[in-house]
């Protein structure tokens, strides 16, 4: 016994000792990490502290006592949204918010410290609660509140509160209790294998190098706060953009309010952040109830919070459910399947109509993609089969698929976002000071040509713009940190209405919009009618020319300095695609990161400044331009014939292809684009064959007048659509084989492809739909129509009798290097 | 969309060597092994015959359809039953060789959709609650019988009470045989009964 005693007596020492050892052990590493390491640049946080409490125990929110506060008021004295107003407000805690979805804290760790001094660490058990947290997710640890798990997202209870102290069975979080005040008070996150996640923040943490947390002075009547919504990059290093702040309004488990209670947080878009995120932006989440499936508790009976869309591939923020066999079955409008007719319904008709198609009385269905209830993405027999045994009883199994075909939401969805339907509301919402840097960024491209260094490199390189960080809302969906630059060469530039580039991932990555990292708005500046660059990319596409999609955007800018808030910008810009992922994988089969993409800007494939000005769009393009450099060596050597010389085209770029380009170019009136201008083009060195491929860009001079530049609208060859001025168009205009099939490639393209009645209807559409914000547009328009009823017999004329060729290579724009 | 629509178009056979094989095979195999049968029935009662019928006039081909004998649980049939019922079906019809169509006349009573020419049939038919396993009558079809003309089975799909989809390969279903043929044909068919009766004496 005696033996047994002194064993325990000894352990006890020993793990007491232990204990003391290894808290002090923690305190200096604790200390040295904070002396050496700082908080770390910026990373994606996962869990970010909120909030915590650093009113003292017998202390009143703002001092004072339970009914008047310290500055004498007793009307409304400060107090907690949870707790009311009470002695200690609530006593220790902290908050937290999960940022990354589905989180898993098990075995994380809460340095808590006074100073440099870590004394106390809360640990998170292995349970299972710990395991998949979501984002949106509000955590308090406090010592004096119960356990309160709660937690129900999809009935709108995103809090979770565990009690920590020294009567706990540890079974959430270390059983200790544990210090929060105002007496240098601050707290680290560190996860399971105590890697640093988050802080230190609070008081009077080490200032580093790089690294400089907000040092608020507490007091004892105080609560610290976090003063916007918390997000992946909220690093307590950067203060003035974090703004954590002391004050006295406290909401326990609830998003932080200041500014008098006029300013708040908001969790929405973490808690968007679910694995089946709102794909089509109708603000009804994929995955509303938060099952983690989508589409198990569809949205019925017109009840739109809670469930699940009910058509997430589709617009239906109403969750209209006209009704399937036996009534609404959670299949939204559009979203029906078994509803061949596209009427929203499921009925006999639909079953006729698809027989009709199976003994050849119709060619084809309505909406064919509404038909298949197998959810296979096939429309046949058996399809039939299952319907017309739905609607003869709809008791019976099998019943139709929860998810018919237009539901399987592809997952690129950026052709939502492309919709010409729609017209796009687009807000920046920006800080005064980046906004008034960022639209007077520009290039002085007449002292860039004017110097000695003028097309030794691509112009990008000399003036990249600068990004600055916005809050952005694309139809009513509002992103954080998205980051915003200025975009255009010269005859776009514009200081008062920019255009814009948006990129939701540039500063939180993996942040999209309908699959789409960015956004890029065109002001329209030299078409005050608005529709030329759709116009032009939409008669190109029709083509058969890889062409961005094209729709329009209702841009606002708010500008925000302090309290007050203008309006900089409010018109219509064009929402171009950008040439990325997307639009190479729809037109191309690949990525850039498999082929090579190169955007020429004055430049061609000609031996100096036009070369050199050719921009490789990522390290690996830079690193191999070896069709590049082949082609121009191809197009500039003299004396080959002209059979050489086509067959080493031929070896480099697609020619039928780059002869429908052409010819589009010409259609279009694209002066300003490659064959014309030697401007405004991307070509990617295709994977599949290794060949060279062009895509047009800056389509904002279509359809309109002529090349206006000097020393260009006098040139005696200069004609309608027939312009070969760029390296490569001139030197298959000579060779008499493809100067044939480029005539008879314009040809078919103005006999089948340039509908003047089809090209007045897209106006008078874009008209209707972009006038509600532009204004009348009438008189812009006019010219345009003019030009479009013109340009058939122009072109008719020039094929007949085509122009002269072009002699030699013009200048380059650079004055003193061409 | 359906796969009926992507079959190939029948290569119709000669008759003699469509006669020998039809012969053959029944001679040889039996029926259940064959799946879904579209087949004639000169007395029309779901019983199939020889797969002619005589030269001149017009002449009734009875359409039978049968998945086979066996009954699935009841109320499995058209969702996981294992019986041979058929819960639909398509197939189309094609005269060929101087042969016509003069009418098609659906079975009383059957869910059947007709797409009716003088040149070919498409016929689709449903039975998606309550089908039943066995020769099922489709429809009279009505043909002006020409010597040599034929009924060619284009092709064809069924559903079966399981939901699974099954074809219908093309093949001859009807022949307007020369009378040569015909005798050939018994000929060849006492002979195959000859051999049979001699073995089975043995």
């Amino acid at each position: 016994m005696s033996s047994s005693i002194l064993t325990r007596t000894r352990a006890a020492l020993l793990t007491r000792t232990r204990a003391v050892l290894l808290t002090r052990t923690r305190a200096v590493l604790c200390l040295l990490a904070g002396l050496t390491l700082g908080a770390p640049p910026a990373a994606a946080a996962p869990l970010v502290v909120n909030e915590f409490n650093a009113v003292n125990s017998s202390g009143f929110l703002n001092g004072g006592d339970a009914t008047t506060d310290g500055d004498g008021n007793s009307i409304d004295p400060p107090s907690d949204t949870y707790f009311g107003r009470i002695a200690g407000n609530g006593g220790d805690w902290i908050e937290l918010v999960v940022v990354a979805d589905h989180l898993d804290i098990r075995g994380w760790k809460l340095d808590i410290c006074e100073g440099l001094s870590c004394s106390d660490q809360l640990v998170f058990s292995n349970h299972a609660v710990w395991s998949d947290l979501r984002a949106g997710t509000v955590l308090t640890i406090a010592e004096d509140e119960p356990t309160d798990l709660g937690f129900n997202p999809g009935g709108g209870d995103w809090w979770i509160n565990v009690r920590a102290h020294n009567g706990g069975d540890g079974t959430y979080i270390t059983a200790s209790n544990f210090p929060v005040s105002h007496n240098d008070w601050n707290v680290t996150i560190r996860n399971a294998s105590d890697a640093h996640v988050f802080g230190p923040l609070g008081e009077h943490v080490p200032i580093t190098p790089g690294c400089s947390p907000p040092q608020d002075d507490l007091n004892a009547g105080e609560i610290f706060r976090l003063e916007q919504d918390p997000h992946a990059l909220i690093n307590p290093c950067f203060p003035t953009l974090n703004d954590w702040e002391d004050g006295v309004i406290s909401t326990f488990g609830e998003e932080n309010q200041w500014n008098s209670g006029f300013s708040s947080q908001s969790f929405a878009d973490l808690r968007a952040l679910s694995p089946y995120p709102d794909r089509d932006g109708d603000q009804i989440p994929d995955d509303g109830d938060l099952s983690g499936i989508s589409g198990d508790g569809a949205c019925i009976g017109g009840n739109t919070a809670g469930c699940d869309d009910n058509c997430p591939g589709r617009q239906n923020p109403s969750q209209a459910d006209t009704g399937g066999p036996g009534g609404p079955d959670g299949q939204g409008d559009g979203c029906q399947c078994g509803d061949p007719t596209g009427d929203d319904d499921t009925t006999a008709a639909d079953v006729t109509e698809m027989r009709e198609l199976q003994v050849g009385l119709r060619s084809a269905l309505t909406t064919p993609e509404r038909c298949s209830v197998r959810s296979n993405g096939q429309c046949d027999l058996t399809d039939l089969v299952v319907l017309a045994r739905t609607l003869a009883n709809p008791a019976l199994e099998p019943g139709l698929a929860r998810s018919c075909q237009i539901a399987q939401v592809s997952t690129d969805q950026s052709s939502f976002m492309f919709d010409p339907e729609r017209l796009l509301e687009v807000n920046v919402r920006i800080d005064e000071t980046d906004w008034d840097q960022l639209r007077v960024e520009a290039l002085d491209i007449f002292a860039e040509l004017g110097s000695l260094d003028c097309g030794n490199q691509p112009w990008r390189d000399l003036f990249d713009y600068t990004f600055f960080p916005a809050e952005v809302t694309v139809d009513g969906k509002t992103f954080q940190n998205v980051a915003v630059r200025k975009k255009g060469f010269v005859g776009s530039l514009s200081e008062t209405m920019p255009s814009l580039k948006i990129k939701f991932d540039e500063f939180v990555g993996g942040q999209q919009l309908n699959s789409m990292d960015r956004l890029t708005l065109n002001n329209n500046n030299q078409d005050p009618a608005h529709v030329k660059q759709c116009l032009a990319y939409a008669l190109m596409a029709d083509a058969g020319v890889p062409a961005p999609r094209c729709n329009f955007a209702h841009l606002t800018v708010t500008v925000v300095d302090g309290m007050n808030e203008t309006t900089a910008v409010d018109r219509i810009f064009t929402h171009v695609e950008s040439i990325t992922d997307p639009f190479l994988r729809r037109n191309f089969g690949s990525d850039q990161d498999q082929g090579r993409l190169y955007e020429g800007t004055l430049s061609d494939f000609w031996p100096g400044s036009f070369r050199n000005t050719i921009e490789p769009k990522d390290a690996a393009a830079a690193a191999d331009t070896s069709e590049i450099d082949a082609l121009t060596n191809a197009l500039q050597l003299p004396g080959l014939s002209d059979a050489a010389r086509l067959a080493a085209i031929q070896g480099l770029v697609d020619v039928d292809a780059f002869l429908t380009f052409w010819a589009a170019e010409g259609l279009a009136g694209h002066w300003d684009g490659y064959v014309d201008d030697q401007n405004n083009f991307w070509f990617y060195v295709d994977p599949a064959d290794g060949l060279i491929r062009f895509i047009p860009w800056g389509t904002d001079d279509t359809f309109g007048r002529g090349n206006t530049l000097p020393g260009r609208t006098g040139d005696p060859n200069h004609a309608e659509a027939i312009v070969p001025r760029a390296a490569l168009a001139r030197r298959l205009y000579e060779i008499s084989s493809t100067n044939t099939l480029y005539l008879a490639k314009l040809q078919d393209l103005l006999d089948n492809v340039f509908s003047e009645a089809e090209i007045h209807a897209e106006i008078d559409r874009m008209e209707t739909l972009i006038t509600p914000v532009a204004g009348n547009l009438t008189s812009q328009l006019a010219p345009i129509r003019t030009w479009v009823d013109d340009h058939r017999a122009l072109v008719d004329a020039e094929i007949a009798s085509p122009p002269a060729g072009f002699g030699g290579q013009p200048s380059h724009f650079c004055f003193f290097n061409p | 969309m359906s796969s009926l629509l992507a079959l190939p178009p029948l290569r119709v056979l000669s008759f003699r060597a469509a006669a020998t094989v039809a012969g053959l095979c029944v001679a040889l195999l039996p029926v259940a092994a064959l799946g879904a049968q579209l087949f004639h029935s000169p007395n029309d009662d779901g019983v199939p015959g020889s797969g002619s019928v005589p030269t001149g006039g017009v002449q009734s081909v009875f359409l039978y359809l049968d998945g086979g004998p066996s009954a699935s649980d009841p109320g499995s049939a058209c969702h996981d039953g294992l019986g041979d019922e058929i819960c639909g079906f398509t197939f189309e019809l094609t005269a060929e060789s101087g042969l016509s169509f003069a009418s098609f006349v659906p079975e009383p009573g059957a869910d059947l959709l007709a797409n009716f020419s003088g040149g070919s049939v498409r016929i689709n038919g449903l039975d998606p609650v309550s089908p039943s396993p066995g020769p099922q009558r489709v429809g009279e079809l009505q043909v002006n019988a020409v010597l040599g003309g034929e009924v060619a089975l284009q092709g064809g799909e069924t559903v079966g009470a399981d939901l699974q989809a099954d074809t219908l390969a093309p093949t001859t279903l009807i022949s307007v045989p020369e009378p040569g043929s015909i005798a050939m044909l018994l000929a060849g068919s006492g002979l195959l009964a000859g051999l049979a009766t001699r073995r089975r004496t043995r």
